[in-house]
């Protein structure tokens, strides 16, 4: 289309012409075609789809039609209309010219033409053309867009259908392609619409069937006979045990994956095992036997003979089934039964017509075993039969093929003569014998167990044998509880030390293991699904990922292994313990029949899982896939590639070694800062030569200044000098003393005293019978919250000389506690100190003698609190600003974290990342070697292979490096972090674990807190039960990553708390109060607390923080319209 | 002119141009021009015996304008006067002007054969004396 060459028609009668015509044409690059009259060339034209015309060089006089009448014709033709005609014409014949000008031709050339000018007006021509022909395309490309609108309209849009459209690089294309995008969303929409509502079809179908069924098919049906009767199951019983493993299943779940998408999948191959399950349980319920529990694709049943010590059948008190004929004629007659029922699922057609074979084998031994019912009810109750007779079953499993029902000799001679037998195989290392049933000599009849009630067992009662989260979904009924293909990580776990067999407390022992696995299970977040005995050992079936799902499932799963791997002291009878972890795609959900009932994980990397288990015979193996996710939080060794039963290809393996994340972080020395670590050393030593100093130390976030006072604190507590912290905090800026307040309880030590009077006392004994100073120990009230009654003077005290006087005395209490001399008072945070802690640090200041008072904060705003301000004025005061670290000194700052003598070159390059704020080098340095992008090899740290480090991201504020080092936390462990944010700087344990929304994270605090605190996020305080976020940062980030809506039910939980708890006396908490409920955004009690401690404030002098609250309540009052009435009468009182 | 020559040297010498010297081609048109001519002459002489106005005009019409391409501009000057004679349908006089127009295509021939046989370069008698 671009080129300038065209199709051209020639039409003229005279051969000649036609010749010179056609020779000039081609040869100017055109293709060219020729018509000796105008009946021809207008064939030619409608017939010319493949390579349409783009000019006629048309002549006039012709025989047959002439040139008028084609002209006429393509004139009149739309599809022809815009081709341009040039007419051929002698000079002589303008006239004629002039009429086919007026019919519509474009041009003409006059003949014997001139090459020039034929070339002229064929490109003038052809040009036109173009232009034509695009405008012709935008129009009917346009008229695709209208279109494809009109039948997304009536949905029968097809999005390809405007590729072409699409493929323009103007306006055009544009449209059509948002247009195209569009309309596949608003396809998609539908689909997904329609897929919902399928889905909620599906859903409800699954919901009446649910509830149709009882919750009690979750158990072994002896055990509702047992229940329904009131009774328990015997530890110790014999009878038959029947094993049966389905073939089959593994293709045809990935074969419906395929075909159906993994969801369909999963729920068509549930309704086809509910088929197969439903089939076989029947035959086991009919021939009186149990399904005790589901491993994989297989079933282990019980049918029982009785307790070996009671009279076979003798009626009423009977705890088992009395069957008619002994156990094992008649699990081998359910075999028989079982194999009959398969037969229909021989051939087995997924929707495209694949066709599957399902088959089962089946095992039956008879002898004693163990029956127990192991496992935290609070779980999950789990159900287990052992012994010897559980590992001949095994054994003879091993012998069975597809279609076969084997059993073992003694089956076949206790039922004499009655079982035929096909062939006996012979073990080759035992020597034992296992017969192939062919058929029964005559019928077994079917023993089947009498019907249950159908409110024989109350939801309560059958609650245990259910996972707490799939019992909640069975009966939530909203979220329904469908099977599903989804990534879960299985985790396999095989122990011995139990001898079923002779150890009477061999139930006790299990249950108490089985308990503790739960319990670890469950604190990962994963679920102990399956306890099967057998001749591998007893082992354990656990996922991660299923019934509940976490983002770092895999980690769980890992960390849980490893914890399993440390089996308490108090199991020491537990042995060989060896565990298995895979992940991949498994089938989740209940499966089974309507009678009975489980819910399981299934799957290949299931299989691979129990594989692996089997092969870490030295502790513990995991695939590819555990180690690809969790190896960024986990450190793994890689193992050389092992065989597996099932798999062609050796598989990749490796074996968790223990966690990263809590590596643990050098107490690096000071780097840098040397001015000022000088300066703050020399102040502290004339302090100890009785010279008060008083230094302020500002600086952004992360560079530093904790760290310079944590020193300096170190070494004035080596020089026996007295210390006193305060922290403020930005929660609490208009609570009047807030930082002062711990601070103070702690100097006075009333903490260890808790009841008033005996505060009172010790604040009198501080006093030393300055008993003017006892009357004033009211003011305290709202500061140390000591519930005293107002004396006869304090109550005539207000305004500003009650504050005055409140200083007085808490001032006169601290010289008279601080025994010694000098002392250094440590005030951090400062710019969240709120004012009246300013106005008390001043007073102190001036005060108390030898003191050295070092106060950090950030750069503060203007204009600086009052308090600061007069500070200023004070003698001796200092104001160090801490700069960022050279890049010589972040060098040697990152060196001392790695414990190195050098940093490889990459890493160098990387630091200036860290603009010189030790913070962020400490954290870079770390995350980087936490994360493996740093090893040491060859005794030096080196960058790992095949990593850029300048590809790596790294947070590069502080800020930021909170966050991810939070990120890094489990998700109960940042939720802990979050809850404690919002509570404040401070935190009590007590009021952590009474608003903690998740209870049943309740019991894992202590852990969490600790693991909080080894990762240097918070401290605990001595000695009160409480912690401190380590910075402000810390609080920030965590407060900051949780919605809206979570911190405003925080902040409600933490009012609310406080309400509760602190009914006694709630006035030391209005201000802390009216925050919380501000932040809940309840206005009307937010706005009732500011008015209450506005007016405390007035009260007390503290004019600052009352007109700090009295506005904030305005504002809050504006925004809400509540305000209470009277408020104004009460204002003018104060000086707001 | 008045006298003009049989061929126009410098019509043909246009359409020696117009085809850029490709002197096979050339050949080849002549070719075409001596086949289509006398069919052209006999259909003027069909349509005068039918008193066919209409059909001596288009015979007429392209013998002229194939005739003007080669240069055999006295050729072409009888054809259009006999053009014009059936267009305005008076053909009282084209019987004579039809014998004039086949003497005059004959010297026309003659004189193109010698060019094409002499080669378009050669120096040749590019007038020959009229019809007197």
């Amino acid at each position: 289309m671009g080129s300038n060459r065209g199709h051209i028609l020639v039409v003229d009668d005279s051969k000649a012409n036609r010749m010179m015509l056609a020779h000039a044409v081609e040869k100017q690059g055109h293709q060219v075609t020729t018509a000796q009259d105008g009946r021809q060339a207008l064939a030619l034209l409608r017939s010319a789809q493949a390579e349409p015309f783009d000019v006629i060089l048309l002549d006039i006089l012709m025989p047959e039609m002439d040139g008028y009448q084609v002209l006429e014709q393509v004139k009149g033709d739309s599809a022809l209309r815009h081709i341009p005609v040039i007419m051929i014409s002698a000079l002589d014949e303008m006239d004629s010219v002039t009429r086919c000008i007026e019919m519509g031709a474009t041009d003409y050339l006059p003949k014997p033409f001139n090459p020039a000018l034929l070339q002229a007006r064929l490109n003038s021509s052809l040009a036109a053309k173009r232009l034509r022909d695009l405008e012709l395309e935008y129009l009917e490309q346009v008229n695709h867009v209208v279109g494809a609108a009109q039948a997304v309209e009536a949905a029968t849009f097809d999005p390809d259908s405007l590729s072409g459209v699409a493929a323009r690089d103007d306006a055009l294309g544009q449209l059509a392609r948002v247009f195209q995008r569009m309309a596949r969303e608003v396809h998609l929409r539908e689909q997904r619409l329609k897929q919902h509502l399928q889905q909620l079809h599906l859903d409800m179908e699954e919901m009446k069937r649910a509830l149709a069924e009882p919750l009690s098919v979750h158990m072994p049906m002896d055990r509702r006979q047992a229940l329904v009767r009131g009774e328990a199951l015997p530890d110790r019983t014999s009878g038959a045990a029947l094993f049966a493993d389905i073939s089959g299943f593994t293709p045809l779940t990935a074969a419906l994956a395929q075909e159906l998408g993994p969801q369909r999948g999963a729920e068509e191959l549930t309704r086809l095992l509910d088929q197969v399950y439903g089939a076989l349980v029947v035959e086991v319920h009919r021939y009186g036997g149990s399904v005790i529990g589901f491993s994989g694709d297989a079933i282990t049943c019980w049918m029982d003979d009785g307790p070996p010590t009671s009279p076979p059948r003798s009626g009423g008190s009977m705890t088992a089934h009395p069957g008619p004929c002994q156990a094992g004629l008649r699990a081998v007659a359910c075999g028989l039964a079982m194999q009959n029922a398969m037969a229909q699922f021989a051939s087995v057609a997924t929707p495209t017509g694949t066709s599957f074979s399902l088959a089962i084998k089946v095992a039956v031994v008879a002898g004693p075993v163990r029956r127990f019912l192991v496992g935290d009810p609070q779980v999950q109750n789990l159900e287990v039969i052992a012994g010897r007779t559980l590992d001949l079953l095994a054994w003879a499993e091993h012998h069975a093929r597809r279609g076969e029902v084997v059993a073992d000799a003694d089956v076949v001679n206790q039922a004499g003569g009655q079982i035929a037998v096909a062939e006996w195989r012979t073990d080759a290392e035992t020597g034992q014998r296992v017969a192939v049933i062919s058929e029964l000599a005559e019928p077994v009849p079917p023993a089947p167990w009498p019907d249950l009630p159908p409110d024989g067992l109350s939801e309560a009662q059958c609650r245990p044998w259910l996972l707490p989260e799939v019992h909640k979904r069975l009966c939530s009924g909203t979220k329904q509880f469908l099977a599903e293909l989804r990534p879960a990580a299985a985790l396999f776990l095989s122990f011995k030390g139990v001898d079923y067999d002779q150890d009477d407390q061999a139930g006790e022992r299990l249950d108490a293991y089985v308990r503790w696995v739960q319990a670890e299970i469950e604190r990962y977040g994963g679920s102990l699904l399956q306890v099967i005995v057998g001749d591998k050992g007893s082992y354990l079936l656990a996922g991660f990922g299923a019934p509940v799902a976490h983002h770092d499932d895999e980690v769980r799963a890992v960390s849980a292994a490893l914890a399993l791997q440390a089996t308490p002291l108090e199991f020491e009878f537990i042995t060989g313990v060896q565990i298995g972890l895979a992940k991949g795609q498994m089938r989740a959900g209940a499966y089974g029949s309507t009678t009975r009932r489980t819910y399981g994980l299934q799957g290949d990397k299931a299989n691979l899982a129990a594989r692996l288990m089997q092969a870490a015979t030295d502790g513990m193996l995991c695939d590819e896939a555990i180690y690809q996710a969790a190896q960024a939080r986990l450190v793994f060794a890689p193992l050389p590639a092992i065989h597996v039963k099932g798999k062609a290809e050796p598989v990749a393996v490796y074996r968790p070694t223990g966690e990263k994340k809590h590596l643990t972080r050098s107490q690096a020395r000071l780097i840098g800062h040397t001015a000022e670590r000088a300066l703050l050393r020399e102040s502290l030593q004339s302090v100890f030569h009785g010279t008060s100093r008083f230094v302020i130390v500002q600086g952004e976030a992360g560079i530093g200044k904790s760290r310079l006072v944590a020193e300096l604190r170190q070494q004035a507590e080596a020089m026996q000098v007295a210390t006193l912290s305060l922290v403020g905090d930005a929660a609490e800026k208009a609570t009047p003393l807030y930082a002062w307040r711990d601070a103070l309880r702690r100097l006075y030590d009333l903490g260890s005293h808790p009841d008033p009077d005996e505060q009172r006392q010790r604040l009198a004994d501080l006093l030393q019978g300055q008993t003017e100073h006892l009357q004033l120990l009211p003011l305290l009230n709202p500061v140390l919250s000591l519930a005293l009654a107002e004396t006869e003077v304090t109550a005539s005290l207000t305004g500003q000389v009650r504050a005055d006087r409140t200083h007085d005395l808490l001032v006169t209490l601290l010289q008279n506690s601080f025994e010694q001399s000098p002392k250094a008072i440590f005030i951090e945070n400062a710019q969240d100190l709120d004012p009246a802690s300013w106005m008390l640090t001043l007073a102190v200041s001036q005060h108390l003698p030898s003191l050295l008072l070092v106060i950090t904060t950030r750069p503060l705003p203007e204009p600086p609190p009052p308090g600061y301000a007069q500070l200023q004025q004070v003698a001796h005061l200092q104001t160090l600003s801490l700069k960022a670290l050279s890049p010589d000194e972040a060098y040697l700052l990152a060196c001392e974290h790695l414990g190195a003598a050098g940093l490889p070159e990459p890493l160098v390059e990387l630091l200036p990342k860290a603009a010189g704020n030790p913070s962020l080098i400490e954290e870079l340095v770390y995350q980087l070697r936490d994360d493996g992008y740093i090893i040491i090899a060859d005794g030096k740290w080196q960058v790992a292979p095949g990593v850029d480090l300048q590809e790596v991201v790294l947070p590069t504020t502080a800020q930021g490096v909170i966050i991810s080092r939070i990120d890094r936390l489990s998700p109960s462990e940042q939720l802990t972090l979050k809850v404690a944010s919002v509570i404040g700087r401070v935190f009590s344990h007590q009021t952590l674990y009474d608003i903690f929304p998740v209870t049943s994270d309740k019991p894992h605090l202590d852990r969490h807190l600790q693991t909080l605190e080894q990762l240097d996020l918070i401290f605990q305080n001595v000695p009160q039960p409480a912690y401190t976020f380590k910075n402000l940062l810390t609080q920030e980030a965590a407060y900051n990553s949780m919605l809206y809506s979570q911190r405003r039910q925080l902040h409600r939980l933490v009012a609310e708390w406080y309400e509760r708890t602190c009914c006694d006396d709630l006035a030391p908490y209005y201000a802390t109060l009216a925050h919380h409920w501000r932040q809940a955004d309840d206005l009307a009690k937010a706005i009732d607390y500011l008015e209450k401690a506005g007016q405390q404030a007035l009260r007390n002098g503290a004019y600052q923080e009352a007109e700090r609250l009295f506005k904030e309540s305005l504002e809050l009052d504006a925004r809400s319209g509540v305000l209470s009435a009277g408020f104004y009468d009460r204002v003018p009182s104060g000086r707001c | 002119m008045t006298e003009q020559s049989v061929i126009d040297p410098a019509a043909w010498a246009g359409l020696l141009e117009s085809l850029g010297g490709d002197v096979d081609f050339v050949a080849e048109l002549v070719e075409t021009y001596f086949d289509d001519s006398p069919r052209l002459l006999a259909a003027m002489q069909t349509a005068l015996s039918a008193g066919n106005a209409e059909d001596l005009r288009r015979a007429a019409h392209s013998l002229k304008s194939n005739s003007a391409s080669f240069g055999a501009m006295r050729l072409s000057k009888k054809c259009k006067e006999l053009e014009d004679m059936g267009k305005a349908g008076v053909l009282e006089c084209a019987a004579e002007q039809i014998r004039y127009a086949v003497a005059e295509y004959e010297k026309a021939r003659a004189a193109l054969e010698t060019i094409q046989r002499d080669g378009q370069h050669g120096e040749q008698p590019w007038t020959h004396s009229g019809s007197g």
